[in-house]
């Protein structure tokens, strides 16, 4: 087998809790707390997660946009953390992100073209009639067209920014990107035509994507594997299929059974977890999941489950993995009206 | 069904008025609610579901909004010629509603149970005490645990999730006959939205109560409606019984709607996607709404607003092919 091209092993990251009333009462918030997963060439790994479980630090771990507080990350057999200088401009190159927000990632007073090919300008090895030619190629690469290069962000839709903001993301032929809730802003009819999009150009380049979203339906639709975070922590990656199909862990079955059901005849009474999730500030001891979980025992919550593998392409961290069957999977019909 | 609506939308029109003068957000919107059911208003972002809702508790704007046509009757009244005097009573007491961000309606300096007691008292000639003990009661309905104490914490004190129990259990407060929710789980994670989806549905079981749920989510629609109004740019494009519009959608933008969202229960290879994007308020395309974007336009689709045709019982699609929409290929 070779080598995957990234692996993430023991990545931790803790911040000062915001708005702490003093020095005194400075708590910490483990935000993201010994994750390991591996991304292989030309595929997708969705992370999903609840709100605040730490999807998106651990993106911005992995591209250096903040520094963990342990662990390591290799990219292509290099270890990214160390990385200085022109090698870390390289790494830069090779590895993008693609935000949310597409109002407020891109800057206002920047034309289109200009907002592409900015990271070309930052790597300064292309001259600009070149960069202004790559810019063009691109937009036509993302469903707009070249006529666009000279307008500004607020001249176009919320679908049309975002196509944008992965054209920028595209420039400098990058291996890996980032998908940091890329869809999760744009309505039904668009968010399709842009992940239709990601698709086309992932099999057009041989591109890797970390999807991260919360939104299980289309994570479904885009991962070749998937993770599931809860509360800083990776509690179960397997291939799609395994995950969707037979999860193991009792916290990706509640996400599951949570989904909106796709059609009315599939309503039906689900077994829901209880609660909410913990506060980061103070996790639960133990199985983060343990005040939860309908299956929890005393040894949850003496004694954090280890990530372990069930089979070769599915791993959970959970002391009765075993036990929890396939309780989610098979949703009982239930008659409509 | 022969009993009169609890809710008649008859040709409701909100206007707002702009820097370029005036734009229509509500256009010729029609719909019934009958007691005791919920109904689903579905559509993307802008196609006036809120300004709907709006217009019917009288909450618009007071200035810059106006309601330019048509009749909002409750209960055989039009609410449209209430002084806003009654508007007031009716308000929570006969109509309540829970909207997006719960946040943005609970007073941030008051405890929660304050303001779940002053609604009650507001419209019931009711002792404080028993209105406090109704109030918790309410917080134990809809979930939340040791309401006692509860009742002392202050908004900020509560999760998303929580907050919106607590405008769930304002709403309630008066047993109203409607119940208006606006996107009432969409910033809302899975696991909580799924409880308060089962919440909704089991008071709605108990108390009788109709309530009309806006979303632009088709699963919320697939978990909760008995039937659905589809919304595009300020028009209905398609009403049905809910299993219906899953399986026998008649709007071509219904049918993009559908296809477009990715179907956990299976593989697709690629979404169907709907071409173009949501066009402005400002410039609204003439005819059909829809026509820019649609597979099936027609010269005629851009010549005036489709007419409503009927397609079966209780099933209506504003649109010139309905016959052909229905076998457009989504889902292959
Ligand atoms: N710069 C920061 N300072 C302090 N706390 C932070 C910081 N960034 C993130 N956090 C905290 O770390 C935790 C994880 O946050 P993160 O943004 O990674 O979550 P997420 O899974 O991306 O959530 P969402 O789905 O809401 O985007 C949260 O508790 C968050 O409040
Ligand atoms: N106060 C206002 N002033 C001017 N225009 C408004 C106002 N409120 C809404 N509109 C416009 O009316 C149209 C319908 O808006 P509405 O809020 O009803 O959409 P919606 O269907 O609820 O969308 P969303 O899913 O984004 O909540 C939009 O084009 C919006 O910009
Ligand atoms: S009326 Fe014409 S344009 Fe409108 S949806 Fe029907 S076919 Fe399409
Ligand atoms: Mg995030
Ligand atoms: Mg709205």
């Amino acid at each position: 087998m070779t080598q995957p091209l990234l692996t993430v092993k023991n990545l931790s990251k803790s911040f000062a809790a915001r708005g702490a009333a003093s020095a005194k009462d400075s708590r910490t918030i483990y935000a993201v707390d010994d994750v390991g997963f591996h991304v292989e060439h030309g595929e997708t790994l969705g992370l999903v997660g609840e709100s605040g479980c730490g999807k998106s630090t651990t993106g911005r771990l992995i591209m250096r946009l903040i520094e963990p507080s342990e662990g390591s990350v290799q990219f292509e057999g290099q270890d990214v953390l160390s990385l200085k200088g022109t090698d870390l401009k390289r790494l830069r190159k090779a590895m993008q992100i693609v935000f949310q927000d597409p109002f407020s990632s891109l800057n206002p007073r920047m034309s289109v073209e200009d907002i592409i090919i900015e990271p070309l300008v930052v790597q300064g090895d292309m001259n600009g009639t070149d960069m202004r030619r790559r810019a063009r190629q691109l937009l036509d690469k993302v469903g707009l067209s070249s006529a666009h290069a000279g307008r500004y962000p607020h001249e176009f839709s919320g679908g049309q920014r975002q196509r944008v903001g992965i054209a920028r993301a595209l420039a400098p032929n990058p291996k890996f990107i980032v998908c940091d809730e890329a869809v999760s802003a744009l309505d039904v009819s668009v968010q399709a035509q842009v992940i239709n999009l990601l698709q086309d150009l992932q099999e057009e380049f041989g591109l890797s994507y970390l999807f991260i979203s919360h939104d299980l339906s289309v994570v479904r639709h885009i991962s070749t594997r998937v993770a599931v975070m809860y509360l800083g922590k990776i509690v179960e990656i397997a291939d799609k299929k395994t995950l969707y199909a037979s999860p193991r862990h009792p916290y990706t079955q509640a996400l599951l059974a949570s989904i909106p059901v796709p059609h009315p005849s599939l309503r039906r009474q689900r077994a829901r977890i209880g609660g909410e999730v913990a506060s980061a500030l103070a996790p639960p001891s133990g199985c983060r999941f343990s005040q939860r979980c309908p299956m929890a025992e005393d040894l949850c919550r003496r004694e954090a489950p280890a990530m372990r593998h069930l089979a070769a392409s599915h791993e959970v961290a959970c002391h009765f993995a075993e036990r929890s069957g396939t309780r989610a999977a098979s949703p009982k019909a239930r008659a409509v009206g | 069904m022969s009993q009169t609506p609890l809710l008649s939308l008859r040709n409701l029109r909100t206007m707002f008025t702009g820097e370029n003068g005036e734009v229509v957000a509500v256009d010729n919107v029609s719909f019934d609610v009958n007691a005791g059911e919920i109904v689903g208003v579905v559509g993307e972002s802008g196609s006036g579901k809120s300004v709907t809702a709006l217009s019917i508790m009288g909450l618009l704007p007071k200035t810059g909004a106006r309601i330019s046509g048509g009749e909002i009757l409750f209960r055989g009244r039009d609410l449209l010629k209430l002084s806003s005097r009654e508007m007031r009573g009716l308000r929570g007491r006969e109509i309540g509603m829970i909207f997006q961000e719960p946040m943005s309606s609970l007073n941030p300096v008051f405890p929660i149970g304050d303001q779940i007691v002053e609604t009650i008292i507001a419209h019931e000639r009711i002792g404080h005490r028993a209105a406090s003990a109704r109030a918790a009661d309410l917080l134990n309905r809809v979930g939340i645990s040791s309401p006692a104490r509860r009742m002392l914490d202050y908004p900020h004190q509560l999760s998303g999730g929580m907050r919106q129990r607590v405008m769930i259990a304002i709403a309630l407060a008066c047993s109203p006959k409607l119940l208006l929710a606006d996107e009432p789980t969409t910033a809302l994670d899975v696991t909580i939205q799924a409880q308060l989806l089962d919440l909704l549905r089991d008071i709605q079981d108990e108390t009788g109560m109709a309530i009309v749920l806006i979303t632009h989510n088709m699963g919320v629609i697939a978990e909760c409606a008995d039937r659905v109004v589809v919304m595009y740019a300020g028009r209905v494009a398609e009403e049905a019984p809910v299993d219906r519009i899953f399986d026998a959608p008649n709007h071509p933008y219904t049918v993009g709607l559908l296809g477009s969202t990715p179907d956990i229960t299976r593989d697709e290879r690629r979404l169907w996607t709907i071409p173009g994007s949501l066009p402005r308020i400002e410039a609204p395309p003439s005819g059909c709404r829809f026509a820019p974007r649609c597979q099936l336009a027609i010269a005629d689709c851009e010549r005036g607003q489709p007419q409503a045709v009927q397609i079966g019982a209780a099933h209506w699609a504003a649109c010139l092919r309905t016959q052909d929409a229905s076998s457009l290929g989504r889902k292959t």
